[in-house]
């Protein structure tokens, strides 16, 4: 503990109205990864933007390789060899790798205006090498899927100089391999010296990576030590306190009719000719790997991206009608997978969130008024509901954390009563707690007769509510899996294609 | 920032700068009028009160349906040139002997007629709003320019008259019109499905979208609602003046711009309001012009107050958005 190589001591932090670090003690070795893992809310986010010279600390200190240092700006904290990898990889679209590898300190040519364009190529070559990439540094970000821009993040860091890392939820938005490669990085930055400290909902991950681990509750660290040395119950345990997960409801699976027919869909590149049901009581699950056409598909289906080919049909009192995209959208519930982006006003009250799908609900019949007394009382009791962790529903939706987040983008649906819901990625970044309440929900909503179509990159995910998959691979509906097939190892090979060899 | 600060942000947000941002054009606003009601005689008295009433008066209706095309994060640049056209064509008519009552009514209808063509390039053909609505204001400019041969012209008293008359022995009826539609459109706004799917279109037009709010369709009739405001705002313009002037509606899109970020509303969309905002943005624009007039201040320094107001009005957009 003495010679770890970054260390915070006694952190405080302290904003109106609740102290979000209280005495915290960090400590991360050389050559190893630490995992710092706590739900949301719980003062990782605080602690990290410590680190990174984002926000200062009201007391404690940080110390590193032996020496206290001061970081008061992002500037401090990247001479200290702190960098930060983000969760969404920020980098310049329209610019090369190597640009944007050197955005922040471009070379010129000695006594010219130039830029050293050969120079900081060949050094952007070096770090990718180290980082046992193949990007070309020529290539220009647009052209590079989302999974290997970190590596590019990476790379900029270490171009930098770094030699503290600091990875926020980096597997989120990876596929399966790019995560397997991402971790062989992080095992060569290791074997380098450097000093990883790893952020992550996913305990599997942290198991697989660190070799350290520190949990953080409620702005105190609640345990923290060898890996090793702790079951999956024990962390747990750490994270969320005593109480217990809740059970997922048993699911009666009473399959009745066919709420949603979608026949022959295809999109201008992916996916190609799929058709499916989804049955009223019933959570269809899709599955298959990033880039597998799941996400395509509903964006198909709901006309959201152009259609090629291919019809929709709603059961409308009872009967199956053809319905446009508008038609489907305004009778569906859409979890989408970006909150941020296309699932919540962030500038707006959660009772104005949790209205917006269905103001007929509210609204006068001739001139379409609203009572804004009968939007608050329902927000009121979808907070009780969905248990949203939030002072009053007046508060902006940006004010929460990512797990009540989505149970307000759950709520807005919820409040719609749609027979339809689609899932995709429902809980992604969520934390473990919200995470429970968020799966049974969907359970629940199941049993009561709803028709779910979930799509989760999560094979756990997708394991536990689902009562029928549908396995997806370039763009194609490879396989269909019942319940009592439904296996981790079978859904894997299946979706990497091994049946067809 | 950090995505989360976790639960310190439920209850931060609630210092000084916010205040001072929420309400420090209001506290601008009062301090403003006191001055000038101090400082000179005249400032407070019924008569003045009606000239700034009626210098407003087209903001007033122009800002109705500005403001609904602000709130979704969209621009209509053309409001002036739209006004000087649909004025122009009403006046025309009148020459050539068309009733009063139709020739008002054309004129409606080619501020909603422009007012589609906007709404279709914006909504259907998916072109930026502000260079498009630029566009649009620069070529009805020539057209206006065109068909009124560039030359004042004048027309029948009697819609003066009618438009002048003082309701309440006070109140000019251009002037009513003009509070009535900010009235009406504040409610609309404040009250209704329509009003809260514009806002929620400017807060983010793809969860709109993904609630199956017809987004199109919505822009297109804020459009079509731009354009006949302009119109209207065009007549009584003409009302005011006495004439149509081919000077009619130059740099009017900037000031009703300015007075509707000045009341609060985002440029960015989804936040604001047409009362008390719009309204309030517009009076502090007309009150410190003729406040400063009434002072003795040289006409040329009005240029220079107006630029520096947009320069304070961005400012505090900016602060608000941070």
């Amino acid at each position: 503990m003495e010679n770890a190589s970054l260390q915070l001591r006694n952190i405080v932090k302290q904003f109106p109205g609740v102290r979000a670090l209280d005495d915290v003690t960090v400590c991360a070795n050389a050559g190893q990864s630490m995992g710092l893992i706590g739900i949301n809310g719980a003062g990782k986010s605080t602690l990290m933007n410590i680190i990174a010279g984002v926000l200062k600390q009201d007391s404690g200190e940080i110390i590193l390789d032996g020496k206290k240092v001061e970081i008061n700006n992002p500037r401090d904290a990247e001479a200290a060899g702190i960098a930060f990898i983000h969760q969404e990889p920020v980098v310049f679209e329209t610019m090369t790798v190597a640009e944007n590898m050197f955005i922040s300190h471009l070379v010129s040519k000695e006594k010219s205006p130039f830029l050293d364009y050969a120079y900081m190529e060949t050094e952007a070559r070096k770090y990718l090498d180290i980082l046992g990439s193949t990007i070309s540094p020529k290539a220009k970000i647009s052209s590079i899927p989302i999974g290997d821009r970190q590596i590019i993040e990476i790379a900029r860091a270490l171009a930098a100089g770094a030699k503290y890392l600091l990875f926020d939820e980096p597997t989120s938005s990876l596929t399966f391999k790019e995560k397997e490669k991402l971790f062989e990085v992080i095992g060569s930055l290791k074997k380098r010296g450097d000093t990883i400290i790893f952020i992550s909902h996913f305990l599997d991950e942290v198991a697989e990576i660190c070799e350290t681990v520190t949990v953080l509750r409620d702005g105190r660290v609640s345990g923290s030590g060898n890996m090793a040395d702790f079951s999956r119950e024990d962390i747990i345990k750490f994270i969320i306190g005593e109480s217990k997960e809740k059970e997922i409801p048993k699911r009666t699976a009473q399959v009745g009719n066919v709420v949603v027919k979608a026949e022959h869909i295809s999109g201008e590149k992916l996916p190609h000719d799929v058709s499916f049901e989804v049955h009223s009581g019933e959570v269809l699950g899709i599955w298959g790997l990033m880039g597998s056409g799941r996400s395509e598909t509903i964006r198909a289906m709901f006309g959201l991206d152009a259609r090629a080919g291919g019809r929709v049909s709603l059961n409308t009192d009872g009967e199956l009608k053809q319905v446009s995209s508008t038609k489907l959208l305004e009778k569906s519930g859409y979890v989408t997978e970006n909150r941020h982006k296309d699932g919540l006003f962030l500038t707006q009250p959660l009772w104005k969130n949790n209205s917006a799908a269905s103001l007929r609900q509210f609204a006068s019949k001739a001139l379409k008024v609203l009572n804004p007394k009968k939007e608050m009382a329902a927000a009121d009791e979808m907070k009780e509901r969905l248990n949203i962790k939030a002072p009053d529903m007046k508060i902006l939706a940006s004010q929460l954390s990512g797990g009540n987040q989505q149970k307000v983008v759950f709520s807005k649906w919820l409040q719609r009563r749609p027979d339809f819901f689609v899932l995709d990625e429902p809980t992604r970044g969520v934390d473990v707690g919200s995470k429970n309440e968020i799966h049974v929900k969907v359970a629940e909503l199941a049993n009561d007769g709803a028709a779910v179509l979930l799509i989760s990159s999560e094979i756990e995910e997708i394991l536990t509510l689902s009562d029928r998959v549908l396995v997806m691979n370039k763009g194609r509906i490879v396989a269909e899996v019942g319940k009592e097939n439904m296996e981790r190892q079978n859904l894997m090979a299946l979706c990497v294609g091994e049946e067809e060899q | 920032m950090g995505r989360d600060l976790g639960t310190a942000a439920l209850t931060g947000g609630k210092g000084f700068g916010k205040t001072l941002s929420n309400y420090g054009f209001y506290i601008v606003f009062v301090v403003v009028v006191v001055i000038f009601g101090c400082a000179t005689p005249t400032f407070l008295t019924a008569f003045n009160i009606q000239q700034l009433l009626l210098s407003s008066c087209v903001s007033f209706i122009i800002c109705t349906g500005l403001t609904f095309i602000i709130l979704t994060g969209s621009l209509d640049m053309s409001v002036g040139s739209n006004a000087f056209v649909s004025a122009a064509t009403a006046v025309i008519l009148m020459k050539a002997g068309v009733p009063i009552p139709a020739a008002l009514i054309v004129c409606i209808l080619v501020g909603a007629g422009i007012g589609a063509v906007n709404g279709l390039m914006v909504s259907k053909l998916k072109m930026n709003s502000m260079l498009t609505t630029l566009g649009m204001m620069i070529g009805l400019r020539g057209v206006a320019l065109l068909i009124s041969k560039g030359r004042q012209v004048f027309f029948d008293s009697s819609i003066k008259e009618a438009g002048m008359f003082q309701v309440f022995g006070f109140l000019p009826v251009i002037v009513l019109i003009g509070i009535v539609m900010l009235i009406v459109g504040q409610v609309v706004l404040s009250k209704t499905r329509f009003g809260r799917n514009v806002i929620a279109i400017g807060c983010s037009q793809q969860a709109a979208e993904k609630m199956g709010i017809k987004v199109g369709k919505t822009m297109m009739t804020l459009f079509v609602f731009s354009g006949i405001c302009s119109a209207i705002g065009g007549i009584a313009a003409m009302i005011n003046v006495g004439a149509v002037q081919p000077y009619m509606g130059v740099g009017l899109e900037f000031t009703t711009v300015t007075a509707i970020v000045l009341g609060g509303t985002s440029l960015f969309g989804g936040k604001g309001s047409l009362i008390p905002g719009t309204i309030l943005g517009i009076l502090m624009l007309v009150i410190i012009e003729n406040g400063l007039g009434l002072l003795g201040a040289s006409p040329f320094i009005y240029p220079f107050v107006r630029g520096l107001i947009i320069f304070i009005a961005m400012f505090a957009d900016s602060i608000k958005n941070r």
